[in-house]
């Protein structure tokens, strides 16, 4: 039996020869050990995603963000409670057309490392959330949730947020 | 046409003209392999983690650089990657992170029964205990079946070498991973 054939053969054929040719067993393990090992997090997934946009100055972003960094995101901001009002230490890396409302900053410490390239995460938050998070939201009282981008840190945690289409309300 | 069926290199023209939907697809294709490469060469989720952010950012800014017709976009996105992963390795001036493989006693014969989760432990620590060359040799030929030609690029070497020293990773492997230790390699 021919090794490179070792793959096309019947589950017990192949694992037969895989038990009396440790060339084919160490192929076989290799590519099992490489299905369990994972992917990359939802915060490199969001980073990634805006990094094109970035790079396209006065263009809305239109990324379609993974559920997960949003829910994470979201559950992050409520958890952090309330903020500062002081404005990120670091430009974030993305235009900030005229409809944007200002960054505040979420919890203790720097926004940003110098120079650090900076995901933002576009997501929909319920409108107490909003409030509860201190962003100025009076001039939309009917509504019921309200669009923010979300500044995510190197560990996952949401830094700063702000509004979303201010000029349009 | 749906983004699935249209190649790497098409991809890449239309990223360059700034297609997001381009983008996304072309991370889509490749974050995975780019992932696994960085996570079995540092054996770190969190330097594989930032591998991936900084090498596809990284190509983003090198597009210019990448030209279709002298090999894969996945050769070219792996040779950053391993540029990446070597560069966080030596910062941080050792030559694998272990903890997230934690130090388990192992019995048996690890290449036949995979599944248990202690041979997997065992094969990952024998991935990482691996010189670096040969280290790199496996993972881009066997575990992500790059041919020998795509890993010579992105390992900078002789497609021989890349043969010679793939021929003795996998011995190194099979003799700590087998109480036999005999390769019949084909
Ligand atoms: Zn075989």
């Amino acid at each position: 039996m021919s090794c490179e054939k070792v793959r096309e053969l019947p589950p017990e054929e192949r694992a037969a020869h895989e038990a009396s040719c440790p060339d084919c067993a160490l192929g076989a393990a290799l590519r099992q050990l490489d299905e369990s090992a994972g992917e990359p997090s939802a915060r490199v997934d969001a980073a990634v995603a805006n990094a094109l946009l970035s790079r396209r100055p006065r263009r809305a972003p239109s990324w379609w963000i993974g559920g997960a960094a949003a829910a994470a995101v979201v559950a992050v901001a409520a958890w952090n409670g309330a903020l500062r009002k002081d404005p990120p230490q670091t430009a974030v890396d993305r235009p900030a057309p005229e409809s944007y409302g200002e960054f505040y900053a979420i919890g203790p410490g720097p926004v940003l490392e110098q120079g650090r390239f900076a995901p933002v995460v576009r997501m929909r938050l319920p409108r107490r959330e909003v409030a509860r998070l201190g962003l100025p939201i009076q001039w939309e009282t009917q509504i019921t949730s309200v669009e923010v981008d979300v500044v995510v840190g190197r560990d996952g945690t949401a830094k700063a947020v702000r509004l979303v289409r201010l000029g349009n309300q | 046409m749906q983004t699935a069926e249209i190649s790497d290199a098409l991809l890449v023209q239309r990223v360059r003209k700034g297609s997001e939907e381009a983008w996304t697809a072309l991370y889509q294709r490749h974050r995975v392999a780019v992932f696994r490469f960085a996570l079995h060469m540092s054996g770190s989720r969190e330097i594989a983690d930032e591998a991936v952010q900084d090498t596809f950012i990284t190509f983003l800014d090198r597009l210019a650089e990448f030209q279709e017709d002298r090999g894969a976009p996945i050769a070219f996105l792996i040779g950053i990657a391993r540029f990446k992963v070597l560069r966080i390795l030596r910062q941080r001036k050792q030559t694998i992170p272990l903890n997230e493989v934690p130090e388990r006693p192992f019995e048996g014969d690890a290449l036949t029964d995979l599944t248990r989760e202690e041979s997997r432990y065992a094969l990952q620590r024998a991935i990482a205990a691996l010189p670096e060359s040969y280290r790199e040799a496996v993972v881009l030929c066997d575990l992500r079946e790059l041919s020998y030609e795509d890993a010579a690029k992105v390992m900078e070497c002789p497609v021989g070498t890349v043969r010679s020293r793939l021929h003795r990773a996998r011995q190194m492997l099979i003799e700590r991973m087998t109480a036999k230790g005999k390769g019949c390699l084909a």
